[in-house]
């Protein structure tokens, strides 16, 4: 075992480690067990960063579950997850510090945060399928406590409808995941690999596909979620989602490059009903939080679009998405946490905007022309399709600016972060950092990729 | 690289850029400086678009040193083209905003954190990306930008309410625009240029029916702003796109619009309502000429129908302040400047008129009779909406200075001669040679400068004509209500819209969290019969007597190991049985 062999061992098991610690939470929820572990886990992805991206290289580490079975655990770390998990640590960074404080279960919920987040890597680093799937059943698990243990007791029935549709969604997507590689990659000691295309397999793929985004108006849970649990919480579950829909849109480009056009059409349409139902929910959302959870559903259902129309290899827009979903929903619930507004918070909330609208350069321009780009390609029904998409995203934020910025009355917003004053500042200044973050993050990893 | 293309690409950013850091590091208001700032940056805009009409006679690309967009078809490259006209056009709407800002600055709001400025200034930042970025849709993403930098302005005022109404409109009509284009091209029966060109045109008409009515000379500006913009995508789809299908349609359609729209501000009794149906007619005479040409494409278009908006506002000054030109030489001057708007835009004085690009040799008698009268119902707009100004009576007893009211005409003029002598300058050698007779013996500059002077003087009858002026007055306001002034039913119907939308989301969702309920339900019920009650109870039965046997084999009881022995008995006996056979 090499330097980097060890460096991301010590990376993929500090969350489980640190959420045995029994550390309390010091000033202000800045500084805590989950923030500590977070910061070493940052520090080890920038060690790594050398190997794996100046030299485009992998590091993976593999240990057997059952020996003479093909049950291993394989876990790469390649150029594609490394963007990724490095804009989700610093997601999971601003999780942490947006724990409910003096809450009846705050201990167990810092723990659980720290246990998602660790299954969250471990997810997108796997490559053996059962692995994945077990990863999968676990991480359920562990999401139904953390949204159980969370919601308030004012909205206990809310928190156990959402907690077991959570359950039972990973459930059925940790089952599938295996069915489908047992089905696709038995002959091949079960790791991910380019699919034998049984009708089968693809079926159970595209399955997997779907239920891995949280597609309005199927997903009612998640906009529940979005609305009624702590921002920490929802926070973790959307870049725990991401990395989910991430790992889904990425086997597509290992399992499947040559999709059929039928299957590609299913997908795109699927997408699209998403993202028309997520603008028609911000239009008729009535506070703040429920108006601010419609825009992560609308770029999960834009994953779906771009593997619509998508054509060979790597899709960007799918993954700029996903980088984007967990970084907005940051930064809109930190937003709306540093409601009094000083110069530095102005400038955040500004910077955001031109960030969400989609000013060239930034991961929502990327987005939209990549999906404009094979759109134009494909002939002049989907351009228009693709122009009233976009007509629709723009709509929308004009939608949320005047209600927010223009209007005499803003959407009302319930916060359970309460932040000190210092806090605000440090808040505003790290949504700064965090936007810069994604957009480097995201240049480059156009360019790499 | 030449120093001087980033020079005059400079200077055209660094006031839109110096007027959003100002406003942004200004923490106190103050109207009177943000005033003088707006005037200042827009000017400078102004001597910035100016240079760049003179310098870039062909078209520069500038790209950027690290390319902002990762895709590699280069649909979305995000580079810059600096040409002539497109400079015409960053001129017009710096002159429009200043023009706004000289005579009606004062209407900034006086109280609260928010700052006017910064969204103008923000607007017209967006709007000098949108002119000169080489990629159209990136220019329609920043006229989206733009035009909802506007729209907040327009929400600052007193007609906050209209402003919301309309710009609800825009985005209705523009996705229904949408959705028509799509229907067009799922029927296949256009090729995919001509679909684009329905799309941008359809475009056009969304933020045209959208506007309401003016309510104040302040709205005129960015009306022309709002008109202007959709104008400028036109002109880049159809530089070299291909659609001769549709030029002959486009140009009925447009001439239909000069009629009507004529009609209606010849009915109109109140100024503004004049001024705002003189814009549409002005709009829809340049659109006419430019489909009804042989070449619809031409570059020259663009600055051609800048300028023919210029004019509009230019004209609209003069009815404005109408009321005060009392001395007889202010009139002959107000007169004389709109006889000359008048001849620019329709291209009836000798030297400017577009011979090569307008019409060809086999230009109908049609055509030409079309061109002179569409010529004659815009010139009698224009001189009636100007007699109308001269009666009306003056509301403010101060005076001002009438070099003031006269200033954008005089810019307007010396800007149009600039651009259109410019555009000889680059496509035609031997208009010196050709000389002005040999104009002015051509048939269609003889047509429309006939049409112009019948028309203006139609158009000055028409304004003294008490009994016309009264008769239309007594009409009341019925012409203004083909675009409602206030529209808070628009308003009501779709937050009610969205209402019925969210109750739909949240009845589907229901019904699906119902049947997925009845499912979960269902299969909880087969699990427990067919698991629970069968299955486990037959494995739990057979399991218990097996516990059971067991049990007794291992009591230790004689009857056990003779049971036992005699079952091994029988077992032994059946094997050595069967080896034997």
């Amino acid at each position: 075992m090499n330097a980097d062999q060890l460096l991301l061992l010590v990376y993929l098991l500090l969350p489980f480690a640190a959420a045995f610690v029994p550390l309390g939470v010091r000033s202000g929820g800045l500084l805590s067990k989950g923030t500590s572990a977070t910061a070493v886990r940052i520090l080890i992805l920038l060690a790594l960063a050398r190997g794996v991206v100046s030299l485009a290289g992998s590091v993976a580490v593999k240990t057997s579950l059952l020996h003479g079975y093909p049950l291993e655990i394989l876990l790469t770390l390649n150029t594609f997850r490394y963007g990724f998990l490095v804009v989700a640590e610093f997601c999971f960074l601003l999780a942490h510090w947006m724990c409910p404080v003096s809450v009846p279960n705050e201990g167990l919920i810092r723990t659980l945060v720290c246990f998602a987040q660790g299954f969250c890597s471990l997810l997108l680093l796997s490559d053996n399928s059962v692995t994945t799937g077990g990863f999968l059943l676990m991480a359920g698990v562990v999401l139904f406590y953390l949204i159980r243990f969370s919601v308030p007791d004012k909205e206990e029935e809310i928190g156990a409808v959402v907690s077991a549709r959570v359950h039972v969604l990973f459930f059925l997507l940790g089952l599938l995941m295996i069915a489908w590689g047992v089905t696709e990659f038995g002959s091949r000691d079960l790791v991910f690999g380019r699919a034998t295309g049984s009708g089968l397999g693809l079926n159970l793929w595209l399955a997997l596909v779907v239920l891995s985004i949280p597609l309005p108006p199927w997903s009612r849970w998640f906009s529940h979620a979005m609305e009624h649990l702590p921002e920490g919480v929802v926070l973790t579950l959307v870049t725990f989602l991401s990395g989910l829909a991430l790992k889904a849109a990425s086997l597509f480009n290992v399992s499947y490059p040559d999709l059929g056009w039928k299957q590609k059409l299913l997908l795109y349409v699927l997408g699209v009903i998403g993202c028309g139902f997520s603008v028609a929910g911000l239009f008729g959302a009535a506070n703040q939080r429920r108006m601010l959870s419609c825009l992560p559903g609308f770029f999960f259902s834009i994953v779906l679009v771009s593997l619509g129309v998508s054509q060979k290899g790597l899709v960007l827009s799918a993954y700029f998405s996903c980088l984007f979903v967990p970084v907005l929903t940051g930064l809109a619930l930190s937003a709306a946490a540093v409601a009094d507004r000083g110069s530095l918070q102005r400038l955040f909330v500004g910077l955001l905007f031109a960030l969400v609208m989609g000013v060239p350069g930034t991961p929502v321009y990327q987005i939209f022309s990549g999906i404009g780009a094979r759109s134009l390609d494909l002939g002049v029904a989907y351009t228009t399709s693709f122009g009233l998409l976009w007509f629709f995203y723009f709509s929308t934020n004009v939608h949320i600016c005047r209600r927010f910025f223009i209007d005499r009355e803003a959407p009302s917003g319930e916060r359970s972060v309460a932040l000190p004053d210092g806090a605000r500042a440090i808040f505003a200044g790290y949504g700064i950092f965090l936007l810069f973050l994604l957009i480097a993050v995201a240049q480059v990893a156009g360019r790499l990729l | 690289m030449n120093f001087w293309n980033f020079a005059v690409l400079g200077t055209s950013f660094l006031a839109p850029i110096a007027g959003v850091l100002f406003f942004i590091l200004k923490r106190e208001r103050s109207q009177e400086l943000e005033i003088k700032a707006c005037l200042l940056i827009f000017g400078a805009a102004m001597a910035a678009a100016v240079a760049g009409i003179v310098h870039f006679n062909s078209p520069v690309k500038m790209e950027f040193l690290w390319p902002l967009t990762l895709e590699q078809s280069g649909y979305f490259e995000f580079s810059l083209q600096l040409f002539w006209s497109r400079f015409v056009w960053v001129f017009f709407m710096a002159a429009m905003f200043l023009a706004h800002m000289a005579y009606d600055g004062i209407s900034f709001p006086r109280e609260g954190h928010r700052k006017p400025g910064l969204l103008l200034v923000g607007s017209f930042a967006f709007a000098l990306l949108a002119f000169l970025c080489e990629n159209i849709l990136l220019s329609l993403m920043f006229v989206e930008f733009s035009a909802f930098l506007l729209h907040a302005f327009g929400m600052e005022g007193e007609e906050g309410e209209i402003e919301r109404a309309s710009y609800f409109k825009r985005t209705c009509f523009v996705f229904l625009a949408l959705v028509a284009v799509l229907g067009i091209a799922l029927s296949r029966e256009f090729s995919s240029s001509s679909v684009m060109l329905l799309g941008s045109v359809l475009y056009l008409f969304a933020v045209l029916v959208s506007r309401h009515t003016l309510t104040g000379w302040p709205q005129l500006p960015l009306l022309l702003v709002h008109i202007g913009m959709p104008l400028f995508l036109i002109e880049r789809l159809m530089i070299g796109a291909s659609s001769p299908e549709l030029w002959a349609p486009l140009s009925a359609v447009f001439g239909l619009g000069v009629v009507v729209s004529a009609a209606l501000c010849l009915l109109t009794p109140g100024m503004l309502g004049t001024a705002f149906w003189m814009a549409f007619s002005f709009l829809a005479y340049l659109l006419f000429l430019r489909f009804s040409s042989s070449k619809p494409g031409d570059p020259f278009w663009g600055g051609y129908e800048a300028v023919g908006l210029g004019a509009v506002y230019a004209i609209g000054v003069l009815f404005r302040f109408g009321d005060r030109l009392d001395l007889f030489w202010k009139r002959a001057t107000a007169f004389g400047l709109v006889a000359l708007f008048l001849g620019f835009v329709v291209g009836a004085l000798p030297t400017v008129e577009m011979p090569a690009t307008r019409f060809d040799s086999e230009t109908t008698l049609i055509k030409i009779a079309l061109l002179g009268f569409f010529t004659f119902m815009i010139s009698a707009v224009s001189a009636r909406g100007l007699m109308l100004s001269l009666e009306e009576k003056s509301k403010s007893a101060s005076s001002r200075n009438t070099l003031a009211r006269l200033a954008p005409s005089l810019v307007l003029l010396a800007a149009q001669t600039g651009a259109l002598l410019k555009w000889h300058d680059l496509n035609f050698d031997d208009v010196a040679a050709s000389g002005i007779t040999g104009h002015l013996y051509d048939s269609r500059v003889l047509v429309t400068a006939a049409a112009l002077l019948v028309g203006f003087l139609a158009g000055g009858l028409l304004g003294t004509n008490t009994g016309f002026v009264k008769w239309t007055k007594n009409r009341g306001r019925s012409m203004e209500d083909f675009f409602p002034v206030i529209d808070p039913a628009i308003v009501r119907r779709g937050l009610q819209a969205a209402q019925v939308s969210e109750q739909g989301i949240e009845w589907f969702s229901s019904r699906v969290r119902a049947t997925g309920e009845r499912a979960a339900g269902s299969l909880d019920e087969t699990d427990r019969a067919v698991f629970g009650d069968k299955l486990f109870r037959g494995f739990s039965e057979y399991g218990s007597a097996l516990s059971q046997i067991t049990r007794f084999f291992q009591s230790g009881q004689t009857r056990a190991y003779l049971f036992l022995g005699a079952l091994v008995t029988i077992l032994s006996s059946l094997i050595f049985l069967l080896e034997g056979r």
